[in-house]
């Protein structure tokens, strides 16, 4: 059973910890969404950069040896996930973003309560609310959209009991989250406590959320929700817990800023805008996505993903780029520099709908690609669909109107067609 | 992940040939079961042979000395490759050096065989340096891990099987959804949603005259340097002199030594071709039918031949600079993993034994023999005959690319004629063709990709009808 809620959690969410307005803080933010000049230099004169025990890796062929040999690499989600519940140590997120022995049955258990079926039903939720969002309005908050478009998702999806139904704190609190496990934070940072804060507070709701499930009367087609298909799996309340935890982690933050950043793409690059644009219109599903997919390429969720080395070993071994790694150093492996990198992608820096699929890492390389994928595209096609069928642009002056939430854009208005 | 290409050669006594032969080949062509096991485990390893290439081999007289020959193509780095073979089937490795005259604790095995493994290359500096030797490794499956190949072909065999219940049951694009659902239910095949590129699968890449303009830039810096060195030294020593004005003096020093060069070069190629001997001789029936004793077990085969080299430095030179040329010519166009347009190649090699005038080829082909030369003759013929005709006996060339190969049925008996009978080898997916491993990772690209109909469909004529 599950650990008793700790009458006083650590410290109550504060979203101002990790709000930021400030000069720097924009600054920050153009870099990283311009980074790719940086991995180009990075990838030509120094592919594989140790600053420390941080190795930068950026050679697309060495990013792929990175994560995909899980026997030297492990992946950090999920003890980041773990130290935000230290009233549960002894049960962390079982499997979900782990290495160990523990990963193979909690994937299955995620194939299982997240089945393709469920695709319709997704898009259904997600058409819906982002279609209520943008009718009637001239003005947009796009990054407002964005997060609480996911985060109404997860809300109903999951399965979970809102009491106060106040979404945009639930939503605020999954991007808390999703800030501290996926940066460079470390547990001495606003973005950690920040993180602590949310994570207590959707662990009652969570909670809550389990009991009335448990509560609920037997449905005669099976349960609709994945709250409901893990408490009929006959999973312990921990463990369903700490999965809706994993889940919310990775539906909401990450779609949130799939959506936004494939957004500021289109405000840049007017092909890539007239082509969604078009395909939009045309209601051609599929030329829809291969335009956003193509699109976030350019600024992608993220820049790459973190790995710990748990034995020494050696990335790009017999080449001139060899780097050796030690246990315990951590390396970097930039995918979106491996999207870019011409010596395995044809005309990296062309806008193109039509590149071989297999060229993007959006959803990561190797054992841990994103499990999510299918539910991902639905998210990214139609939060974005209403918003491209009317036309989109940003007024000279909204571009400086931007509010940070940690690394998500919490807001960022365009005016609509 | 790039593949590495350990080719370990071990001089001994060829007197103690007899002995070591035996032992070679009771470690099995294909290999025996414990050995297949051992290194099948590995997870790393494509192919691997041993052989003895013995004194005489190559139409040697004898005098010089046998060869252990190993070659073993593998994911990841040499070193950790080497050691981690040396590890899995040391006490028959040792047993075959302790014959060979090389007693060895199995703790130092790896540390020797890595003593007598040469690095191929084709340039001055690649081959002149420490451990190196020329030669020139050829891929046919790039990027492919042993692992990945593997699972690729599960997953094919996989989807095949269910190809009766999905077919007629709606749309090409209802069928792969259909497969979708299986997989992605089933909880352990998250693997082939992933869009993972295959090189070989890549696009044909044209040889333009821009390509023809990089292949000479680079001959620069691999073989032409040491012609305009000097130059360039005498220019440096008397920079005080030059001006802008007086550039391009040295610049035509350059050209004019290029073509003085490249003209004696030139007569000296045409007077070779016009002189040198070409044998016509069959080959040994009993040395044809012990070669054949180790052919057709599966799906792919190995050959190994071994030639003498002309004497002198003229067809040295020759060699270098086919082998450069058509690991040029290869890196900068064509298809990845397509010698040519062969596209049966799983692994080869050629290489110069260090120390020695033999050159040896070695290759992990797919099919039979016959077919196999067929594609050298038909599609290849210019390349294997710049390379070949460096070798004692073989067939009359013009111009370096010129005939040769392409008298067919005497580039096959001069082919078998050299050829040796396999002793080791091993291949982790015996049966599996580069044909059969492009189809299957067009299978698992289309599973992750494939979005509408016309898609769909090209997905579902991959699979032949039951």
């Amino acid at each position: 059973m599950l650990p008793p809620v700790p009458a006083t959690p650590p410290a109550a969410f504060d979203p101002d910890l990790i709000r930021d307005r400030s000069v720097r803080g924009r600054v920050a933010q153009w870099f990283m969404a311009h980074a790719r000049w940086l991995f180009a230099a990075l990838r030509t004169f120094h592919p594989n950069l140790r600053l420390g025990r941080y190795v930068l890796v950026t050679r697309r062929d060495d990013v792929e040896e990175v994560l995909s040999h899980a026997d030297c690499f492990h992946v950090r989600f999920g003890t980041r996930l773990a130290a935000l519940h230290p009233e549960a140590p002894a049960t962390p997120i079982p499997g979900i973003g782990t290495d160990g022995p523990q990963y193979p049955p909690a994937l299955e258990t995620i194939s299982q309560v997240v089945p393709f079926a469920d695709i319709p039903a997704v898009t259904a939720i997600v058409r819906h609310f982002a279609e209520a969002s943008v009718a009637g309005r001239t003005r947009l908050d796009a990054g407002a959209l964005a997060w609480l478009t996911q985060a109404e998702l997860g809300r109903r999806y999951l399965g979970l009991n809102l009491n106060d139904g106040n979404l945009s704190r639930f939503g605020l609190c999954c991007l808390a989250i999703g800030n501290y496990i996926f940066g460079p934070q470390t547990e001495t940072s606003a973005a950690f406590q920040a993180g602590r804060g949310a994570a207590a507070e959707i662990s009652g709701m969570l909670r809550r959320s389990i009991a009335h499930a448990r509560a609920a009367p037997p449905s005669a087609t099976g349960p609709a929700t994945v709250l409901g298909r893990l408490v009929v799996a006959g999973l312990d309340d921990c463990i369903i817990e700490s999965t809706l935890t994993g889940l919310l982690a990775a539906l909401v933050p990450a779609s949130t800023l799939a959506v936004i950043n494939t957004v500021q793409v289109l405000l840049r690059q007017p092909n890539a805008m007239a082509a969604a644009r078009a395909a939009a219109v045309a209601g051609d599903d599929v030329a829809l996505f291969r335009c956003l997919f193509e699109a976030l390429r350019f600024q992608p969720i993220l820049p790459g993903l973190f790995r710990e080395c748990i034995a020494d070993g050696v990335i790009a071994g017999g080449t001139a780029r060899q780097r050796h790694v030690r246990a315990g150093d951590v390396v970097f492996a930039s995918t979106a520099s491996g999207m870019f990198d011409p010596q395995r992608v044809a005309v990296p820096g062309r806008f193109d709908p039509d590149r071989p699929a297999a060229d993007t890492m959006l959803f990561g390389f190797g054992r841990h690609w994103c499990v999510g994928f299918a539910v991902g595209r639905v998210q990214l096609i139609e939060t974005l669909r209403p918003m491209l069928r009317r036309g989109f642009r940003q007024p000279w002056a909204d571009r400086f109107n931007i509010t940070w939430f940690g690394t998500f854009p919490e807001s960022l208005m365009v005016r609509l067609g | 992940m790039t593949s590495s290409f350990v080719t370990v050669v071990v001089p001994f006594d060829d007197a103690l040939a007899d002995g070591v032969l035996p032992l070679v080949q009771a470690m099995g062509n294909p290999a025996a079961a414990p050995l297949r096991c051992a290194l099948g485990a590995l997870g790393i390893l494509h192919f691997m042979s041993l052989n003895v290439i013995r004194a005489g081999d190559g139409g040697g007289d004898g005098g010089d000395a046998a060869h252990l020959l190993l070659e073993l193509s593998a994911d990841g780095p040499a070193e950790p490759a080497l050691q981690a073979v040396a590890g899995a089937i040391a006490p028959e490795l040792t047993a075959v050096l302790d014959a060979a005259g090389h007693p060895l604790p199995p703790s130092g095995l790896a540390r020797f065989l890595a003593r007598y493994s040469p690095t191929l290359a084709a340039d001055w500096i690649g081959t002149w340096r420490r451990g190196g030797a020329l030669g020139l490794p050829f891929c046919g499956s790039p990027g492919m891990e042993v692992r990945r190949i593997l699972a690729e072909r599960d997953l094919a065999d996989r989807v095949a099987g269910w190809y009766g219940d999905l077919s007629g049951s709606g749309t090409a694009l209802d069928t792969l959804s259909g497969v979708r659902e299986r997989l992605w239910q089933s909880g352990d095949a998250k693997w082939a949603f992933a869009p993972q590129q295959a090189p070989f699968l890549g696009p044909n890449v044209a040889r333009t005259w821009w390509t023809n303009i990089k292949i000479f830039a680079a001959s620069f810096q691999d073989l032409l340097w040491p012609l305009v060195l000097p130059v360039l030294v005498i220019a440096l020593l008397f920079q005080h002199t030059l001006t802008w004005r007086t550039l391009w003096l040295p610049l035509v020093v350059i050209a004019v030594v290029l073509i003085v060069v490249g003209t004696f070069l030139f007569y000296r190629l045409r007077q070779a071709e016009a002189t040198e001997e070409a044998d016509n001789i069959a080959p040994d029936p009993a040395h044809v039918a012990a070669v054949m004793s180790g052919e057709n077990f599966g799906g792919l085969n190995l050959l190994v031949a071994v030639t003498r080299l002309k004497p002198g430095w003229f067809r040295t030179l020759t060699l270098r600079f086919a082998l450069w040329f058509t690991g040029q010519t290869l890196a900068r166009s064509g298809i990845p993993g397509f010698l040519g347009d062969v596209g049966t190649v799983q692994f080869a090699r050629w290489i110069v034994l260090p120390g020695t005038d033999k050159l040896a080829f070695v290759s992990n082909y797919d099919g039979a023999w016959e077919s196999y030369l067929e594609d050298f003759i038909q599609l290849v013929a210019d390349g294997v005959t710049a390379i070949w005709t460096s070798s004692r006996g073989f067939l009359r060339t013009h111009l370096l690319f010129g005939d040769g190969a392409r008298d067919g049925n005497r580039f096959r008996r001069y082919v078998r004629r050299f050829q040796i009978a396999t002793g080791f080898w091993y291949a982790a997916y015996p049966d599996l063709t580069l044909e059969q491993m492009r189809v299957n990772a067009r299978i698992r690209l289309g599973i992750a990709s494939a979005q509408t109909e016309q898609e769909a469909q090209a997905w579902l004529s991959l699979f032949s009808a039951p």
